[in-house]
């Protein structure tokens, strides 16, 4: 922990508390700071802070002639975050990955060079690396916001060729250290049931049943699940048990349309149940 | 999220946890009294209390105050050490919707016992008490009482602006609460203490100011913008002054979705996130019923037959992926509720002309509206509880609306009376849970409550000034059945078939109401 606050404090100090923060203007401040520039010409810092002041403004060319000015004065590694940041701004992948690759040199255990350095990734269309650099960094948290993994899987999620292994392993990641939570498990049951595996769906739709499982909406939804995978009957089941409870619960809108949604897929459960029936009897001897 | 400016990302644990069970009673009883006690997780068979200083490192419990004297009485935990140097000791095996008494320090004659540390636990599934009622108390912005000038040069950064205030308020409820049951629940609708929510003003302004309450009910807060510190902020141009001309640090200011950017403005100390997360212990595995939300920062209780929501409006709302993550579990919470009566509450108000927070402008406000209300309409919500305005303003029964307020239309938006007019929720208009005219449960009472520490006075705004002066459609949000510039506290009372909210002023007397019947 003193480490981790050393670090922090360094970083403070360095590099992320100008005088100026959050909402004064950043044409003032960057006003402001050219002053200052040309009464200390050889301070790196003015320049690192003003170009990063530059780089928020989307001022990429200036953003990055005062970082490699700040480089030249300083320690070229401090200043490769910021390097790195406005090289991915601008689109350059590659002289952003070696600019974070760098700086996690220096600093490997630096969340947000890491979440940078997994965006580069994904944009490079490299999901192991992505995969890779964002669970470095959630394993550097000790209580992230839910929203941070559902984040993180969103981003590699479409990256072919292993995008959407990956963005299971980043929501699982965050139950494994949340719990299981309907917030990132229905995304995965989601991806699941886009890439065809609705037992895959199924058995992750089983987790939440100690929360949920008694709620009709459940029901529907392994009803739904269950019909998908041809198990027709057990479908039904399901659905019937979820309309039944639905007739003794007070109505909402909600309630309404998930009942709407039961008797359509009880009409499509019949045609399912059919279409079983035909494939046996064209099975039998 | 905004990937490229979380620097503070690692800190140490938030996010209590609580395992002390049953232990062995043995030490001496406590000498020297500590100097916040409160109820946390209380459900139908569990409990926690915790508390900070004195010398007491257990709790005991006990259905009999005069158990507690027994000397071998064997119903104690250990007080688990929490961050924030808090401890907290979970009672077990409780009997739903009973009364039970607990001490700090060791059972036996000499007893540190107090009469206020009572609680009650709530009966199981969707019952009521076995005194039909569930009472809840509920203070926003109730903060004032650490709140001082600003710094220079807008103030002298030390003389309190609203001394004693908060306690008028508390003292208000008191005495409209004399002759009624002790509160089951306490509600806070955040800014509960000014000005950048640190420890030290949690002490000053919450905990020395309800400790009677907090020993006997279980406190339900939701984040506000002052528990979150502050951020240099160019104030100048709100006074009409060029850019950059008048920039000070100022609490309540901050805007970012990570805890870790909390700041308190005192330049010698290295924050670690918001002492928010640190005092309260908050149910985000579902541990009092509800869905699991994975995070202190929103979550769900049941008591009894009531379902309470604490949603995010100020971290988890500013960021895109971090609010629609909170509406999906919102949306999974809700799904899974059989209560008769569903309570939520959150800082910034969907619906509100207060000074310096109008739900047309604030963006934190139009988000809550555009995303949530929705679901509070489709999932049976019945009333929802903000803060943020210093003043008391309250809704039709309403639901259907997220615009601006331009676009509020009494017929479209709201349950009228036999006359065409808004319904009042009073006498023969109150309002039904299911609404004649849908036959859904579609309708929503939004109440802001931020006056429980200070309350806005009319001080029309000159050209160009917009802060700290009252606009000229001051209070007037046409959504609100009523709207008062007044301090007071809301009681809320929900029996098996009614649900009534009382807002409480200074005096005792009950300014306004509402039930919904079911």
């Amino acid at each position: 922990m003193r480490l981790h606050r050393v670090f922090v404090l360094l970083l403070v100090v360095l590099a992320i508390a100008p005088a100026v923060r959050a909402h004064p203007s950043a044409a003032h401040r960057i006003e402001l700071l050219t002053r200052e520039i040309e009464a200390s010409p050889d301070d790196p810092m003015l320049y690192l802070r003003r170009g990063q002041a530059y780089s928020n403004e989307g001022m990429l060319d200036r953003a990055l002639a005062d970082l490699r000015r700040a480089e030249s004065l300083g320690d070229p590694a401090l200043v490769a975050y910021e390097v790195g940041v406005a090289l991915y701004r601008r689109g350059d992948l590659p002289g952003a990955r070696a600019a974070f690759d760098r700086f996690l040199e220096r600093f490997p255990q630096h969340p947000p060079a890491l979440e940078y350095r997994a965006r580069v990734a994904r944009d490079a269309g490299d999901a192991a690396s992505a995969l890779a650099d964002f669970e470095a960094y959630f394993a550097l948290q000790e209580d992230p916001n839910p929203g941070d993994y559902l984040s993180a899987a969103r981003l590699v999620q479409d990256i072919e060729g292993g995008g959407a292994e990956a963005a299971l392993r980043v929501l699982d990641r965050g139950m494994a250290k949340l719990g299981v939570i309907p917030q990132l498990q229905q995304p995965a049951i989601a991806i699941e049931r886009a890439r065809g595996r609705p037992a895959a769906a199924i058995a992750r739709l089983e987790t939440l049943a100690p929360q949920m499982g008694g709620s009709p909406d459940w029901k529907v939804e392994m009803g739904e699940l269950l019909l998908a995978s041809g198990r027709v009957e057990e479908a039904r089941a399901r659905l019937g048990e979820a309309g039944a409870q639905l007739e003794g619960l007070r109505v909402t809108a909600a309630r309404r349309t998930l009942a709407e949604r039961v008797e359509s897929l009880l009409a499509a459960s019949l045609r399912g149940r059919s279409d079983v029936d035909r494939r046996g009897s064209e099975d039998a001897p | 999220m905004d990937f490229g400016r979380r620097w503070l990302g690692m800190r140490g644990a938030i996010g209590a946890s609580w395992i002390g069970l049953a232990s062995l009673c043995g030490s001496v009883a406590a000498a020297e009294a500590p100097e916040r006690v409160f109820l946390q997780l209380v459900t139908p068979t569990t409990a926690v209390v915790k508390w900070r200083g004195g010398d007491a490192d257990q709790a005991c419990w006990a259905k009999k105050l005069s158990d507690l004297r027994k000397r071998n009485w064997p119903h104690c935990a250990s007080g688990v050490s929490t961050e924030g140097g808090h401890l907290e000791a979970g009672f077990s095996s409780l009997a739903p919707d009973h009364d039970y008494y607990y001490i700090l320090g060791a059972p036996g004659p000499d007893a540190a016992t107090d009469v206020q540390q009572r609680f009650r636990t709530p009966p199981p599934n969707n019952k009521s008490p076995k005194d039909g009622n569930v009472h809840i108390w509920i203070v926003g912005d109730s903060g004032t009482a650490t709140e001082t000038q600003l710094r220079p040069p807008l103030g002298d950064g030390v003389s309190p602006t609203h001394p004693g205030e908060a306690i008028e308020v508390k003292e208000g409820f008191l005495a409209y609460n004399a002759d009624k049951e002790p509160v089951d629940l306490f509600v806070l609708l955040g800014d509960n203490a000014y000005i950048e929510g640190r420890d030290s003003q949690w002490q000053g302004a919450f905990f020395e100011i309800y400790p009677e309450i907090i020993k006997g009910a279980p406190v339900l807060p939701t984040i506000g913008n002052h528990e979150m510190g502050g951020a240099d902020f160019d104030i100048g141009v709100l006074f009409g002054f060029p850019p950059g001309a008048l920039i000070t640090f100022l609490g309540g200011t901050s805007d970012s979705a990570d805890p870790f950017s909390y700041d308190d403005g005192d330049p010698s100390t290295v924050d670690d996130g918001p002492p928010y997360l640190t005092i309260f212990s908050l149910p985000s595995g579902g541990e009092s019923g509800g869905v699991a939300s994975g995070t202190e920062q929103y979550y769900a209780v049941d008591y009894g037959n009531v379902h309470l929501v604490s949603l995010d409006s100020q971290l988890s709302n500013r960021d895109p992926v971090q609010r629609q993550a909170m509406a999906d579990w919102l949306v999974a919470d809700l799904s899974a509720n059989v209560r008769d009566w569903t309570i939520v509450f959150f800082h910034h108000p969907p619906y509100s002309k207060g000074e310096n927070h109008d739900s047309d402008q604030e963006q934190a406000e139009i988000d809550m509206r555009e995303v949530f209300t929705p679901i509070f309409d489709a999932y049976g919500v019945d009333v929802v509880y903000n803060g943020h305005s210093h003043s008391y303003e309250r809704s039709y029964y309403m639901g259907g609306h997220t615009g601006l307020s331009t676009t509020f239309d009494l017929a479209t938006h709201a349950e009228l009376n036999a006359s065409g007019a808004g319904a009042s929720g009073q006498g023969s208009e109150a309002y039904p849970q299911i609404s004649a005219t849908s036959g859904a449960d579609d309708k929503v009472v939004y109440t802001v409550a931020g006056s429980s520490g200070k309350a806005d006075e009319l001080d029309p705004c000159n050209p160009g000034e917009v802060l700290g002066c009252t606009p000229a459609d001051w209070l007037q949000h046409p959504a609100h059945y009523l709207s008062l510039p007044e301090k007071g506290s809301v009681v809320l009372d929900a029996t098996a078939t009614s649900l009534t909210s009382r807002f409480i002023d200074v005096d005792g007397a009950v300014v306004d109401s509402f039930t919904i019947t079911r």
